[in-house]
């Protein structure tokens, strides 16, 4: 059988037991709400390998389908779990196109389709020395209002 | 690269008697997480998660790459703290994962705070910590 036949849990067993994990410097500073501090997107480096290695993770919309049934009035459990199992997983992805997709992921996708409209950029990546060293003043962190959305990009 | 696959409905020791696959399916932790909330918060180690977000101090969602069936998982962690960070005071203070009401679990994602109890003054708080320890339990989808 080749990897891409086994359900994902079932993948992602086997890339814990035979990949290295990578872990990224690389970083995705987002805002949501104007009175919350700035949220920071933190790769996992068990799947950045997975990501890397390529046939193991489903597409992208795979994640969308399935939040729109959760969202679903009335919505229980998910009847379209074969869509995360059963679909063509992703080719192999440079550590660039891995954070591509992760931020379609794991963000809200009002933040990443609209992430340069308004007055500053709401989504920076970003790696991980250019962050605060420290957690002091956490909950006061923000994205530079005096960014320019190309370094943003 | 061969990939091999067993089926069966049992697994048998041989001594000390049999267990129903499903009962090994159905009680293994689906997610964990193994991380830090010191300088940059980052996974030491992991399984079945796709990132975190650092939400605020204390406070991050562990987004799941597998999502899980139904919002309705079980959910245990600890943590311990061996930084400067510990709170004034607080030297006797016992540690707690909450789970904020604005952050309900969801099959995608789950969130969670870190909090400390004073047993002395009776107060507590939120606080970052060298290590939380989490676990996932449940149907995945």
């Amino acid at each position: 059988m080749e990897l891409k036949e086994f359900k994902l849990f079932d993948r992602l067993c086997w890339a814990k037991d035979n990949l290295e994990p990578h872990q990224s410097d690389y970083r995705v500073v987002f805002e949501d709400n104007v009175d919350e501090p700035a949220k920071v997107l933190v790769p996992d480096p068990n799947w950045m390998a997975c990501a890397m290695h390529g046939g193991i993770l489903p597409p992208v919309w795979v994640y969308h389908e399935l939040e729109k049934d959760e969202k679903t009035p009335g919505f229980k459990k998910h009847t379209r779990g074969y869509l995360l199992h059963e679909t063509e997983p992703m080719p192999p992805m440079s550590e660039e196109e891995a954070i591509e997709y992760l931020i379609m992921k794991d963000i809200p996708n009002h933040i990443w389709r609209t992430w340069n409209e308004g007055n500053k950029p709401k989504m920076v990546i970003c790696k991980k020395e250019q962050l605060p060293q420290t957690r002091e003043w956490r909950n006061a962190w923000k994205i530079d209002p005096n960014i320019n959305s190309k370094e943003a990009a | 690269m061969a990939y091999g696959k067993i089926v069966a409905d049992q697994i048998q020791h041989s001594s000390e008697g049999t267990v129903g696959t499903q009962y090994v399916v159905s009680g293994s932790a689906k997610a964990w997480n193994h991380y830090h909330q010191i300088g940059t918060t980052a996974s030491k180690d992991s399984f079945n998660i796709s990132s975190i977000t650092d939400l605020e101090v204390s406070k991050a969602t562990h987004n799941f790459t597998n999502n899980m069936g139904n919002a309705n998982y079980a959910w245990s962690g600890g943590m311990t703290n061996s930084t400067a960070t510990t709170p004034a005071g607080a030297a006797d203070q016992c540690g707690v994962l909450y789970l904020p009401g604005s952050h309900l679990p969801a099959t995608s994602n789950w969130t969670i705070h870190t909090l400390y109890v004073s047993n002395n003054s009776g107060g507590g708080g939120v606080f970052d910590v060298s290590i939380v320890c989490i676990a996932i339990h449940g149907d995945l989808a």
